[in-house]
């Protein structure tokens, strides 16, 4: 029989990670998809990366994750965003060949041990003595299991909206995850409706390129995994603008669209409204970029990045008409509006075990988000602590302080989301640490004593980390006319260059990531110096214990909600209190506050 | 609940109580004809309901949430102003379930429940200590918020530039550039803000606490006659053996709504001879040393002394008024060897005739009131320190062109402001990327 040790429902970014990690960890794991065809499909735009993402994909590189190696393999035009600024928040970026991307990653998962990828249609989750016991697929298969990861994207329930039609669906013309999500109500699970779009691809041919300026990528591209040593560019992007004639037939017809005729309930981002949403929202901007990026190396279909609408098709095309170079632009799919069910994120551990259902863990949009980054993030926290709860090990709980996964669980299950959320380097306390070039030296250790990382990646790694530390400390100390190298740079006194010239050869950077290392380091000395203080301090507060028979309710100050979940969580560590949802620094403050006075009083009573 | 006003006996008294069960607690013991009409004086009688006796009448005011000062169901019972009935009145009703409430807890319910920021919480505690008719202007003025409007004022422009950063960080392909100058002048211009605003500390501290001299002199120089003329009461023992009283007295004088905490060192000899006296001066110099100011008063009967001298000395540095006493007596004081020794003019006075003092009291104005614009708020010493964090940060903002390390620096500013108001907004800087600006490549 099938029976296995994890199930992981869909085969996304969330699901690839998830099925990935735990097999890695030694599970045996079955991971279920609708179509085996569309295994780490993007769904949406052709990018991995970008401003926090591209930082979140090092994160998942160094987590042992399949995302940045896969997205090298089949990359075709890289930038490193922000390259002019600061290295923290300098951000990798890759624009994939997509066809490959979702062959490659088939291939791989394919090649793990463990794993087991099968094709079928889940309906319901299996639940014995309140926990999860394995799945139920339409054709009335049931597969037994330990436990299971739930990474259905847009198939919950999925709805698609092209003006005035809507039809269910989990991604053009693929079936809808229906049934789930019934199950999931039914399960009492509190769900939401949120809402994404996509824009519409043309045939390169009918594109006068001629009328927009040229997009190359970077003359150094900087690869997406810390493993990979080279990539190149392999096409060039192209960038235009709407025009106030495009703003007037989209305003005529905003009572076709879907969003503005009332018929989608869900909420969409705001970072990434559709056409209309921008003409709406800014009446005065004269026109909107328009990115034109080839979704691959062999395919005509471009992706007309700027314009995701839910507008009919004919209005899309009159539209397409009024745009210099897209006048006779041949539409090969429509953009089109999403909406489908979420879980309200809240209901979740920082595992991303759901607290309703022991062993039952969601992944991805599921969760209230939107990104391929931030769903191959969660697949690979869910995937692990699905594995380390079999095993009957303590859960992984990446910090805030030292990651952006941690960050968005964190703000996941403790904030939850009113619209799809996206990771952005404001959300981080720790911006200047938190970067792309020392995400390996961040989390790579813990990854391999997990047994995530390869044995021949860990070398490299221990090698690059210790080539970067020492010259790191050989910059602090080493002084040039009197003061430190670090410090002569950090003033503007010498540049870059100079400083690597001075290092003793051996420790010179191999890779661009290790010259920014070293070039945040002694840019952000004081700053990161001040952060370390302030994280020790939270780990220390984070330490103390709450006092077993500590009564809550007796906290003057705390909103009652809060008093009635701290009496139903019981947090044992203000560690624990700052996990449960709604939990705000004022309200742990407080907490802090009276647990000192409590132990004092106590003291005092006894002696 | 707690008694609202002072205990002591007096035509009425104010019992507060507050929290969600204030209302059923509140009608056991105030028994009322018909339904609560919230916010309306109701005639009632207060029920003892363990010997089911009446034992006063009296009005209530039941307020509903969030309709209240706390934000909480609320009553305010006024019953007959003696202490026994207002200890009863606690009593009955921490047997219902009440409980005693902690020194501000009102104020700092209807912090919590958002009635009011921190600012003004603090400024109803202050409102109650001011020690002057201008204290108490003043800290109104806090609690109707113009300090609150202020830095809600200063953190909406540190904001407004923080969106702008993050905007160019966060989406570094729309092509939204941040005007550098534009940016350093509306970070200049808060730091200057937020100068003036940390200045405002002193002139607010006088105005709330006063001013605090210390009256310097050695023994038999008039120092309690003079105390005493400017209080214009008997309040220290006057006699003329040196050295009388040795226990400082404090009392308050108002100079035009300022208050002045005047301290007499009777008793205090610069030229100690025994333990007490040498203990006397050394309290003295410590007194001196927490005040914002002293008088020196010399006694113009005698010539100038080795121990007028030390005096002198011992106020190097401070801000003092020098005056000289028994202008009723022949002079022997050398007023020009005064003025040369302590670079001021002195003021020549009879404390016993109550000759001069118009004069003293203008010079006291003139010397210690400071001098500022008419203040509509203050700082107090907690939001000082957040106001000294957030100096620190703009400076460091100005020295920085980085824009991750400028919006490292806005994200403290903003915080310590935040810290002022006692309110945390991460989601701000983001809603209002959104609002302002059209992203979505």
């Amino acid at each position: 029989m099938m029976d296995t040790d994890v199930i992981v429902v869909g085969a996304g970014h969330a699901g690839a990670e998830a099925a990935y990690a735990s097999a890695k960890m030694g599970l045996q794991t079955l991971l279920i998809t609708i179509h085996l065809e569309t295994v780490g499909q993007m769904s949406c735009n052709p990018s991995i990366g970008g401003t926090a993402k591209g930082q979140l994909v090092r994160e998942i590189d160094a987590m042992g994750g399949a995302m940045a190696k896969v997205g090298d393999r089949c990359g075709i035009h890289y930038r490193l965003l922000n390259r002019k600024k600061g290295p923290a928040i300098q951000a990798p970026r890759a624009q994939e060949d997509k066809a490959c991307y979702r062959l490659a990653m088939k291939h791989f998962l394919e090649g793990v041990r463990n794993l087991v990828l099968y094709q079928g249609i889940v309906t319901s989750v299996l639940v014995k003595d309140g926990k999860a016991a394995g799945v139920k697929t339409l054709e009335g298969l049931k597969i037994k299991a330990g436990a299971v990861i739930l990474t259905p994207g847009t198939f919950l329930n999925g709805l698609i909206h092209i003006g005035e039609r809507n039809y269910p669906s989990g991604r053009a013309n693929e079936p809808a995850s229906v049934e789930l999500a019934q199950n999931l109500k039914k399960l009492g699970f509190q769900m939401g409706r949120l809402k994404t779009g996509t824009p519409m691809r043309l045939h390169a041919d009918t594109i006068d390129y001629s009328k927009f300026e040229v997009q190359e990528g970077d003359l150094d591209p900087v690869p997406l995994s810390f493993w990979t040593d080279k990539v190149e560019n392999k096409i060039i992007c192209y960038l235009g603008y709407t025009n106030e004639k495009v703003h007037r037939i989209i305003r005529e017809n905003l009572h076709r669209s879907a969003l503005y005729s009332g018929r989608i309930v869900g909420i969409g981002p705001r970072y990434c409204p559709s056409i209309e949403d921008k003409i709406v929202k800014f009446p005065h901007h004269k026109r909107h970029h328009i990115f034109l990026e080839p979704e691959g190396l062999d395919t005509k279909e471009v992706y007309a990045n700027g314009l995701s609408s839910s507008l009919p098709y004919e209005v899309q095309e009159e539209f397409l008409r009024a745009i210099p170079g897209l006048e006779n632009a041949v539409m090969m799919r429509p953009g089109y509006a999403i909406e489908y069910d979420f879980v309200q994120p809240t209901q979740l551990r920082h595992t991303l075990e759901t607290r309703l259902i022991e062993n039952l863990f969601l992944a991805g949009q599921i969760n209230g988000t939107s990104g391929y980054e931030e769903a191959a993030g969660q697949g690979l926290v869910a995937g692990i602590n699905a594995a380390l709860k079999l095993k009957g090990k303590n859960p992984l709980v990446l910090a805030r302080e030292i990651s952006y996964i941690g960050v968005m669980v964190d703000d996941l299950v403790t904030q939850g989301v009113d619209e799809p959320y996206r990771l952005f380097t404001s959300r981080a306390e720790r911006r200047l640490y938190l970067r792309a070039d020392n995400a390996d030296i961040r989390l790579t250790p813990l990854a391999y004593s997990l047994g995530l990382v390869p044995e021949e990646d860990y070398e490299v790694f221990l090698k690059s980390k210790e080539r970067r530390e020492k010259a790191r400390k050989y910059l602090l100390l080493e002084k040039r006319e009197g003061i430190p190298i670090a410090q002569a740079y950090a003033s503007g006194k010498i540049s870059l260059p100079q400083v690597i010239s001075s290092l003793p050869e051996e420790l010179r950077p191999r890779k661009q990531d290790e010259l920014r290392f070293l070039d945040a380091e002694m840019r952000y000395k004081g700053y990161l110096e001040k952060e370390i203080r302030v994280a020790e301090r939270i780990k220390k507060e984070e330490a103390l214990e709450i006092p077993e028979d500590m009564d809550f309710s007796s906290i003057h100050g705390l909103s009652n909600e809060l008093k009635e979940k701290l009496s139903r969580y019981r947090p044992r560590t203000i560690a624990e209190a700052r996990r449960i949802p709604g939990m705000t620094p004022a309200a742990l403050s407080l907490l802090i506050g009276r647990i000192r006075e409590w132990r004092k009083r106590r003291g005092s009573g006894n002696s | 609940m707690a008694p609202a006003t002072p205990p002591g006996r007096g035509a009425i008294s104010m019992v507060r109580l507050s929290g969600p069960e204030a209302f059923s607690i509140g009608r056991e013991i105030f028994r009322i004809k018909g339904e609560i009409t919230p916010r309306k004086a109701i005639y009632g009688r207060f029920y003892d309901f363990r010997d089911e006796r009446f034992f006063d009448e009296g009005i209530a005011i039941f307020y509903r949430a969030p309709h209240s000062y706390t934000g909480e169901d609320m009553v305010e019972f006024t019953p007959h102003g003696n202490p026994i009935i207002v200890w009863k009145i606690v009593e009955l009703a921490t047997l219902k379930g009440a409980r005693h409430a902690e020194p501000g807890e009102f104020t700092y319910r209807a912090f919590l429940n958002g009635k009011m920021d921190l600012v003004r919480a603090e400024a109803v505690e202050e409102l109650v200590e001011a020690q002057s008719f201008e204290g108490v202007k003043l800290s109104f003025s806090q609690l109707q918020g113009g300090l609150s409007r202020k830095v809600e004022e200063l953190r909406e422009k540190l904001l407004s530039s923080a969106v702008l950063l993050e905007t160019e960080i966060e989406f570094p392909e729309e092509g939204i550039e941040i005007e550098r100058e534009k940016l350093e002048n509306t970070l200049s211009s808060a730091l200057s803000s937020v100068r003036a605003l940390i200045s405002s500390f002193d002139a607010g501290k006088q105005l709330l606490e006063g001013i605090t001299l210390v009256l310097m002199g050695k023994p038999n120089a008039g120092k309690s006659s003079l105390f005493n003329a400017l209080l214009e009461e008997e309040r220290a023992i006057v006699t003329e053996l040196p050295g009388t009283t040795r226990d400082f007295l404090r009392e308050k004088i108002i100079l035009d709504g300022v208050a002045f905490i005047i301290i007499d060192t009777a008793g205090m000899n610069p030229e100690p001879v025994d333990e007490i006296e040498r203990e006397g001066m050394r309290r003295a110099e410590l007194l001196l040393n927490e005040a914002d100011g002293a008088i020196l008063l010399l006694d113009g009967a005698l010539p100038l002394e080795p121990a007028d001298e030390k005096l002198v000395a011992l106020l190097r540095g401070k801000n003092y008024l020098v005056v000289v006493n028994k202008s009723d007596l022949p002079l022997k004081l050398d007023l020009k060897e005064v003025e040369n020794l302590t670079g001021r003019k002195p003021i020549l006075i009879s404390a016993k005739r109550k000759e001069g003092l118009e004069e003293l009291k203008e010079m006291l104005k003139e010397s210690f009131v400071a001098k500022t614009s008419p203040q509509r708020f203050y700082v107090n010493q907690r939001q000082r320190v957040s106001l000294k964090k957030a100096e620190k940060h703009l400076v460091s903002a100005l020295q920085n062109r980085a824009p991750e390390i400028v919006a490292e620096e806005l994200r403290g500013a903003i915080l310590a402001l935040e810290e002022i108001l006692g309110k945390i907004t991460p989601e701000d800087v983001l809603k209002n990327i959104f609002s302002r600006f059209c992203i979505g490549k």
